[in-house]
């Protein structure tokens, strides 16, 4: 054994329980991050020349491909990435409210005022109901740290309290109750109470999509707790996808399952969103985004919306609207060629509120529902868009003001006061 | 001589070329080709994955591990130097972050419960015992840092000089780790016998 060729056959030959599979689950998961990702724009990284002959290369080839006649129709007017004039830096959100952002170097808060606060060394974060606290993560570790100085009496970027797992931790979400959290660690989806107490395992072997909280009825709104910033009573339903590609909603605190699972076929669910009434499901598959009605312990599907030869990215639910969904899609996978559109799915049909070569990656609701961000990765810009239409106000160099190279994640827009 | 000066530029040109074709291929990931992450995921999933299966001992923690580590070479493939080679990169992530779960998971002392869980899937629709479970077994006798020196000098190819940078240890420890660990993995597989 002390032979070191030996040693190397038999490390080689060593059987690995279902060594395949796994690798067939882990291209899946790598594969969906990498269409996801925000890489560093063109823009900062080859100099406007660069992108401009890109830019016009893209619209070249859009134009002389055979599906050029459709795409020419929706890119006519722009050759280079990004809104014409924007603002030189983020100065103010048109709206109440405050953004959460992701970015290389962790987390970031902007006021409504455009000042920008970094909470420290963590890679995703989610708003907790009342934006007291952001939950984040760490490698194995999930946090609690404060987001609201002047509420919470700490200040912004100190943890509350924290889980530390085996396993990789990802995707937290705060329930709106606030008196729950959800994560993934690794395949395991698991629930803490919203003091950092209580961390248990909701299920196993779950899908990597985020785990997504139904929201709160009004009756329920209205039983808010203004010292804690939490309700108590409420019902805490969690919507999740498992690894077999069904949808489940289930009580956690009973454990309840109250709806029967439901499968969206062969169509690989990306991510799940809940309607602002929580009444119904947003699905996103790698061709569609679908509505589903939850009525009677049963997920019926609605309208499916199919965006061929593009790909939905991304949709979000109106927080005002039950019927009004902001998708994002995409077509083409390199940055030359690739075109993206923002679409307003609405019950008569859907509407283009903006499109442009490159990637847009990331769509917010204003808490308020009248306006949009759209981040565009390969202008390095933000676009706040009126959701009822009107002209888009767009900031530039993006990513210079979140610290770092890469295009920072617009992860939530808090909250309605 | 003659022999090996015909030999020597071919035995070279093999890995070369190999750097250079990954060069390419994450310069063309870094620019958005889906098809050159396959093949660099490809190339380099097995290894990385059976490195952390034989660190950590529970099938589901590796492919997590295994998994994780490539995400995290997904997040930072714009910043990637590419004059380095990324396979050793890769699986620098990979070990010590196996490392990490089997300290967790000792702190947990849940050490039974995946040593049972682990038998069971090992023995799991197999007709016969597999040849290599004598490896695995007397590698589960180790701690995990030297399971961890083990698996990268041996199944990796790190130099010793390269395990010690990776795991931040002094060189002299990484020697030492590595005569007892192959000193016990040779007494326990003799014992298998």
């Amino acid at each position: 054994m002390t032979d070191r060729r030996g040693i190397r056959e038999r490390l080689e030959r060593a059987r690995i329980p279902g060594e395949r599979e796994a690798e067939g689950r882990a291209w899946e998961v790598v594969r969906t991050a990498y269409a996801e990702r925000t890489p560093a724009p063109a823009t900062a990284r080859y100099g406007r020349f660069a992108a401009a002959l890109a830019g016009a290369a893209a619209l070249a080839a859009l134009v002389m491909s055979p599906a050029g006649a459709e795409v020419r129709d929706w890119i006519s007017d722009v050759v280079e990435p990004g809104a014409k004039n924007p603002e030189p830096a983020l100065t103010s959100l048109p709206t109440a409210g405050e953004l959460l952002v992701e970015s290389a170097e962790g987390p970031w808060t902007v006021d409504d005022d455009g000042s920008a606060r970094r909470l420290g060394d963590y890679e995703q974060a989610a708003w907790s109901p009342t934006a007291r606290f952001v939950a984040a993560t760490s490698g194995h570790q999930l946090f609690a740290i404060v987001a609201d100085a002047e509420v919470v009496g700490e200040p912004a970027g100190t943890p509350r309290w924290r889980v530390a797992s085996p396993r990789p931790v990802s995707d937290p979400a705060w329930a709106p109750s606030g008196v729950r959290v959800a994560y993934r660690a690794g395949r395991q989806l698991r629930v803490v109470a919203g003091d950092g107490t209580d961390d248990a395992r909701l299920a196993a072997g779950v899908s990597a999509v985020a785990p997504v909280w139904r929201p709160l009825s009004d009756r329920e709104e209205e039983q808010r707790d203004e010292a804690t910033g939490i309700v108590l009573g409420a019902a805490n339903v969690l919507a999740f996808v498992d690894g077999g590609q069904r949808i489940h909603v289930v009580d956690v605190d009973s454990r309840r399952e109250l709806v029967r699972p439901w499968s969206a076929g062969e169509d690989r669910i990306r991510a799940l969103h809940w309607t602002a009434t929580g009444q119904g499901l947003v699905i996103v598959t790698e061709r569609r985004v679908i509505r589903l009605a939850i009525r009677g312990g049963r997920a019926i599907p609605g309208r499916s919306y199919s965006f061929y030869p593009a790909r939905p990215v991304i949709a979000a639910p109106s927080p005002a609207n039950r019927l009004d969904i902001a998708a994002l899609t995409t077509r083409g996978t390199a940055v030359p060629g690739q075109a993206s559109e923002l679409l307003l799915l609405h019950g008569a049909g859907e509407r283009s509120l903006q499109s442009g070569l490159g990637r847009f990656t990331d769509v917010a609701w204003s808490p308020d529902g009248r306006w949009l961000v759209l981040g565009w990765r390969d202008a390095d810009q933000w676009l706040f868009i009126p959701a009822r239409g009107g002209k888009p106000i767009a900031f530039a160099d993006i990513s210079a003001q979140f610290g770092g190279d890469a295009f920072p994640r617009i992860t939530g827009w808090c909250c309605a006061d | 001589m003659n022999g090996d000066a015909d030999v020597l530029p071919i035995a070279r040109r093999g890995p070369i070329s190999r750097r250079r074709g990954e060069r390419a291929l994450i310069r063309a990931a870094q620019a958005g080709s889906e098809d050159a992450l396959e093949e660099l995921f490809r190339r380099h999933w097995r290894r990385s994955h059976r490195a952390a299966y034989l660190i950590v001992h529970d099938a589901a923690a590796a492919e997590d591990i295994a998994q994780e580590a490539f995400l995290a070479a997904v997040r930072h493939l714009d910043r990637f130097d590419r004059r380095r080679p990324f396979g050793p990169w890769l699986h620098r992530i990979t070990v010590n972050r196996a490392i990490d779960w089997s300290r967790a998971r000792t702190l947990r002392r849940e050490v039974g419960f995946v040593a049972a869980e682990t038998r069971v899937e090992d023995n799991a629709g197999q007709g016969s015992r597999p040849v290599s479970d004598e490896t695995l077994t007397a590698l589960a006798s180790l701690p995990p840092e030297h399971r961890a020196v083990v698996v990268m000098r041996h199944l990796l190819e790190f130099t010793p000089g390269e395990i010690a940078a990776a795991l931040e240890i002094p060189r002299g420890t990484v020697n030492s780790r590595l005569r007892r660990a192959l000193d016990r993995l040779g007494e326990a597989l003799e014992d298998e016998r």
